[in-house]
């Protein structure tokens, strides 16, 4: 005679695959995938977003990568950049915080994507990403919020780009992984 | 070091970069403790996280070390002369 089982445990995939609560769902693959960056606007931020995207780029074949400057560090980005990058993009990278200021409204920046279904990663200093950003995550109901850090620094004003080439690039070998990451588990490592 | 002191020691490092100190300035004893942020000559007030954020980092870490504390105050010096030599 055939037993049948008188309870069923469902399994949804949506939960794995989220990670962390009030992130939205990850992404299988970053293959041909559009990823949004909003970059708060402070040098050497944008170099070190180049450096993560060559890194994720010899993984991946990754699709259009469409970057966006906000107006001002401090705030979160205007409507008009989150709206398009809500419309055209499977995932999006923020930052890179490295005040007090930018480092928050980056995570809020991350954040709001994730609110509107894109999953969205935030990168920035350590000793910035650890107080002001967290503190962000925490004001915003999500304390652990996945953030991509570059260990052990603080503002990294005076980095020049002709002269850090080698820090710079170390800084977007360090985010890389983390943002593969965050974007596919929901989680920095 | 006391338990409030080391609490607000992390994020002292954070704001210190953008030119700003960050100290306690007093325990009262019903609880409330006032500390101070004092922008230096100098200070990028653009860059400084905005103030409902840094009470609750520095709510939330005082109270993790310290949980008799009733209230955070934050107080602000040195602002008028920065605004003023921009």
């Amino acid at each position: 005679m055939i037993s049948v089982a008188k309870r069923l445990v469902l399994l949804d995939p949506r939960v794995l695959l989220a990670g962390t609560e009030g992130l939205s769902p990850r992404l299988s693959t970053l293959d041909g995938k559009t990823v949004g960056v909003i970059w708060n606007s402070r040098p050497p931020g944008d170099l070190i977003m180049d450096g993560i995207f060559r890194i994720l780029g010899a993984r991946y074949h990754l699709g259009e990568i469409i970057v966006r400057k906000k107006p001002y560090v401090g705030n979160l980005a205007p409507a008009e950049i989150l709206d398009e990058l809500a419309r055209k993009c499977d995932a999006v990278v923020t930052g890179v915080g490295d005040c007090g200021s930018c480092t928050s409204a980056s995570v809020l920046d991350a954040i709001t994507m994730e609110r509107r279904g894109v999953p969205a990663a935030m990168v920035g200093a350590e000793r910035l990403v650890r107080t002001t950003g967290r503190g962000m995550a925490s004001l915003q109901g999500i304390p652990d919020f996945p953030l991509a850090v570059i260990p052990g620094i603080g503002q990294m004003e005076g980095i020049r780009e002709d002269r850090d080439k080698a820090k710079i690039e170390s800084y977007a070998a360090d985010l890389a992984p983390q943002v593969e990451s965050i974007l596919l588990k929901g989680r920095s490592s | 070091m006391n338990q409030i002191d080391a609490a607000i020691d992390e994020l002292r490092g954070a704001l210190d970069g953008d030119g700003f100190d960050l100290r306690l300035g007093s325990v009262e004893p019903d609880g409330v403790v006032r500390v101070i942020l004092e922008a230096r000559p100098g200070a990028c007030l653009d860059c400084l996280v905005q103030d409902e954020v840094l009470l609750r980092i520095l709510d939330d870490s005082i109270r993790k070390k310290s949980p008799d504390v009733r209230q955070v105050i934050l107080e602000k010096q040195g602002f008028d002369r920065q605004e003023a030599s921009e």
